[in-house]
């Protein structure tokens, strides 16, 4: 829609303006790794005073819930009569539609480390990129990306069922309930080495898989600088996983538009 | 072209919207179909284009199977009470955005076809900040601009000033010109009398023809 061209690229800039004032503008050098980890909730503790910095830290993600939370759902407002009447295969049409959503969260999560990135540079503190700072920027690009997503579909997909406004609660529910769960992992069962002993109580945490720094690789540079959970939570899983989820999600999606009635026009801009 | 609704039946949470109906729309006529609020005329717009699936029976676009040859009725254009284009985009966008879709005509069309219903392409507002009446035009000109051979106009001349009744309905009999099938649902008795062909009644989900219906006059 064309209206979205007008925001989508500037707000993850701002975005990434004001992290990078509020947070690498303290005069210290960084390194992507630092970067991209930071927007990937590294060094997040499991105790509940964190909550403020995983909040911030997850406000990115949100705002981009808000920019790509109609994206297919605006369809069946208003205009839903007009538009489907004009689109030959929905199912088509649906996976076309996630593949620009998915394009637009990538751009997003592009735009959103770009400032910081740049602004490091020019201030001459941005440490020079070794093999593994260019390995956790595609990461960070395509597991957040993925996460955005997974987000913006489930949001649109319940919306198409219900209503936008319950599509962005669920959603947000989830999220920050698994934040909050990551948290109080701490405060549940004191002892740090218990919750290494127990991965799952992180694996099944749906958000616990864009959190860098617990994760392990197989590729001993990159577990280098990672793995506070060793050998049990990989990088490589985390992907796989949210890939299927995308795919699941994607076909789900497409059946339920496909089996959609237009039997009423919702009001003008949504629900 | 022949349009044909074979046994149509359709219930919305235990309520009967369409009932039964049986009908034939053959191209270049102009089909009226009246009734009062809430007696199926929509529904049944909305289930020969295919944007609702019947319990039962059939819509066939020259022997074509709507909802197995087709999802939607192919080269048709709508017009529905109520349903509005994309809040945020102005008139030009709007159609410009719709015809991509599907058969994307050109700017030089779109732009004719604006001016044709009374406004202006040039005009840069948002649909949203559009009078009730400009709104009205602007969705019929969505309806007509692709030259669908179907047309469903439910209320076309609701919102609408002396003028822009008068201009729709030499609108409605120029498509009528060009053989298309063209349905239209209102609750306005001048539009029926001066436009239609045939009229049918639609009461609780049935369709019933009106005996004594006019034929269409070629001017308004």
């Amino acid at each position: 829609m064309n209206y979205r061209k007008n925001y989508k690229l500037p707000v993850p800039l701002i975005v990434g303006f004001i992290y990078y004032f509020s947070v690498f503008a303290n005069g210290r050098t960084a390194s992507i790794f630092q970067i991209t980890g930071y927007f990937q909730f590294s060094d997040i503790q499991w105790v509940m005073p964190y909550v403020g910095d995983a909040v911030q830290r997850y406000l990115p993600v949100m705002i981009a819930h808000v920019i790509f939370g109609t994206y297919l759902y605006e369809h069946f407002c208003s205009a839903s009569v007009y538009y489907f009447t004009r689109t030959k295969k929905r199912k088509t049409w649906f996976v076309k539609e996630s593949l620009k959503l998915y394009w637009n969260v990538l751009e997003y999560a592009f735009f959103l480390i770009l400032p910081v990135v740049v602004m490091l540079f020019l201030r001459g503190d941005l440490q020079t990129p070794t093999g593994t700072d260019v390995f956790f920027l595609f990461y960070y690009l395509v597991i957040y990306s993925l996460f955005l997503f997974l987000a913006a579909e489930l949001i649109n997909i319940i919306a198409i069922c219900t209503g936008s406004g319950a599509g962005f609660a669920c959603v947000e529910f989830i999220c920050l309930g698994g934040i909050c769960s990551y948290l109080i992992l701490g405060e549940i069962f004191f002892e740090e080495e218990y919750i290494l002993a127990h991965p799952e109580l992180i694996r099944y945490n749906p958000i616990a898989h864009i959190f860098l720094d617990i994760h392990s690789s197989r590729i001993p540079a990159i577990e280098a600088d990672i793995g506070r959970l060793e050998h049990v939570f990989f990088l490589g899983d985390s992907l796989l996983l949210y890939v299927i989820l995308a795919l699941v999600l994607v076909v789900i999606g497409s059946l339920i538009v496909s089996k959609k009635e237009i039997y009423y026009a919702k009001p003008e801009g949504g629900n | 072209m022949v349009l044909t609704v074979s046994h149509l039946n359709k219930k919305i949470k235990g309520k009967t919207v369409l009932d039964d109906v049986c009908v034939e729309f053959e191209s270049g006529k102009i089909y009226g179909i009246v009734g009062r609020n809430g007696s199926g005329k929509t529904m049944l717009f909305r289930a020969l284009t295919g944007l609702i699936q019947p319990d039962s029976g059939e819509v066939l676009l020259n022997g074509a199977k709507l909802h197995k040859d087709m999802e939607v009725l192919p080269d048709c254009g709508i017009l529905i009470e109520n349903a509005g284009l994309y809040p945020e985009l102005n008139g030009v966008e709007n159609l410009k955005f719709l015809t991509k879709l599907n058969k994307n005509v050109s700017l030089d069309v779109i732009r004719e076809t604006i001016q044709k219903v009374g406004l202006d392409p040039a005009d840069k507002r948002p649909f949203s900040k559009y009078s009730l009446g400009m709104k009205q035009r602007l969705v019929f000109a969505q309806a007509i601009f692709e030259q669908p051979k179907v047309l469903f106009l439910d209320e076309p001349t609701n919102a609408l000033d002396e003028e822009g009744v008068q201009m729709i309905r030499t609108l409605i009999l120029e498509q009528k010109q060009k053989d298309h099938i063209i349905l239209i649902a209102s609750h306005n008795r001048e539009d029926i009398d001066i436009l239609v062909d045939e009229t049918y009644r639609m009461s609780e989900g049935k369709l019933y023809p009106m005996e004594g219906s006019r034929s269409g006059k070629e001017s308004v």
